[in-house]
């Protein structure tokens, strides 16, 4: 039939729409995606109206206004609630603010002086709504949406007052911490996937703990003969310290057997014996 | 007493309706994706672990996306109405109902939304004026 042929094709246009907006949306930022998934749901409220098509600028304007509406009902529904001390809203809020936004456009029972303040089942707006869900038919969306699993973490286990010794701390606070008699266990990190061969070497080994007879380690600047030796560390001094040919000198001291490796460049800067003998002085204090 | 009794049973009479009514909720689907309206409210500072009440603002924007639709569809078919054309065009006209912003504009200025739409952009804004001083 030719009326749902172009309901048809004009459907498919939508879903073309959604869809590339859906694939640009990627790039742009988060508020422009839930516009554009509010969009294509305004769609197909338009659609469900009788509308075969819209203008693109009639529905992101439609859209906008959509969103600031529900802000809008959102900010009155969380300032009545914590105008009465409470943190989460509940049916009474979101009918006060639904009250509120409607204010201007009117709704009947609004001049009733002797309407309660809390209203349940006669506030004309909720009415209003019930007979919404009631009459309409349900219009599903349209396409898949990414189910995120919780993010917020679940919440910590509440105050209980099992024996009465607890009476003064308020139920809303989380328990105490566990304390364990026993002494505390060195701390061994688990092994990451991919972490390297030196940071493998260096997880290996318990951190809490620092190990009781260290190497010695000692700078002299000065020392050292002309051999150009490589560090133990394969780090070639030359490129980097030692450029201007100064010559550093380093010391291990390993149980009192020192194995000392030095670089030096080509120049050979003699330093005076005096300063020689200071330094060799301040070696014995200088040790990692 | 009287109206403490009355007040009672109007008590009970809302308790069983709402209670019908957010039962109902859990079965419909609002257009409007649980997701993104939950999305909107945590941005505006509104929490609520109970998912009926967050199909309930959903249902109630969707209610009013759909209120301003129709009266923006009745504004467009008023206008298809008052202009006589052929039975042919007519026929034509009537499935192609497109939103367009004159309608919407009509729409929401009853709910005291003032949307004003350019009707043409120009490139510089001397642009379509008749100057006495262009020279030809």
């Amino acid at each position: 039939m030719k009326v749902k042929t172009k309901r048809k094709k004009i459907r498919a246009s939508f879903s073309q729409s959604s869809d590339m907006e859906s694939s640009q949306s990627s790039d742009m930022e988060s508020s422009d995606l839930h516009l554009s998934v509010f969009r294509i749901a305004v769609a197909q409220i338009c659609n469900s109206v009788g509308y075969t098509g819209a203008q693109t600028s009639a529905l992101k304007t439609l859209t906008a206004v959509a969103v600031r509406y529900l802000q809008s009902l959102a900010k009155s529904a969380a300032n009545s609630a914590s105008s009465t001390g409470r943190t989460k809203c509940n049916l009474l809020d979101i009918i006060r603010a639904l009250e509120d936004l409607h204010s201007d456009v009117g709704f009947h029972g609004n001049s009733d002086r002797k309407r309660r303040l809390y209203i349940l089942s006669d506030s004309s707006i909720l009415i209003d709504t019930m007979k919404f869900v009631y009459l309409t038919p349900e219009i599903p969306f349209a396409k898949p949406l990414p189910r995120h699993s919780q993010t917020l973490p679940p919440n910590p286990a509440s105050f209980s007052d099992e024996s009465g010794k607890w009476n003064h701390v308020p139920r809303w606070l989380p328990v105490f911490p566990k304390t364990s008699d026993v002494a505390e266990e060195t701390v061994i990190p688990a092994p990451i996937e991919d972490e390297t061969a030196w940071e493998k070497t260096e997880s290996n080994r318990k951190i809490s703990k620092l190990p009781e007879k260290r190497k010695k380690v000692s700078f002299t600047i000065g020392g050292g003969g002309r051999n150009v030796i490589k560090m133990q560390s394969e780090v070639d001094l030359r490129d980097g310290i030692c450029k201007g040919g100064k010559r550093i000198s380093c010391q291990i001291y390993e149980d009192e057997n020192f194995v000392s490796a030095s670089c030096s460049s080509n120049h050979d800067l003699k330093p005076k014996p005096s300063m020689k003998k200071k330094l060799q002085d301040c070696d014995e204090l200088i040790y990692i | 007493m009287n109206h403490n009794q009355q007040s009672n049973e109007v008590r009970h009479d809302d308790e069983n309706a709402l209670s019908d009514f957010l039962a109902s909720l859990t079965d419909y689907t609002p257009t409007i994706p649980d997701e993104l309206v939950e999305h909107y409210l945590a941005k505006s500072g509104f929490q609520c672990p109970d998912v009926r009440l967050t199909r309930l603002v959903a249902v109630a924007a969707q209610k009013f996306v759909s209120d301003i639709a129709i009266d923006a569809l009745q504004h467009c078919k008023a206008r298809q109405a008052a202009v006589v054309r052929d039975k042919k065009d007519k026929q034509q006209r009537d499935k192609r109902l497109i939103m367009s912003m004159e309608d919407l504009s009509k729409a929401l200025q009853e709910y005291g939304v003032n949307v004003k739409h350019q009707e043409y952009f120009a490139d510089n804004p001397s642009a379509g004026l008749e100057s006495a001083s262009r020279d030809e």
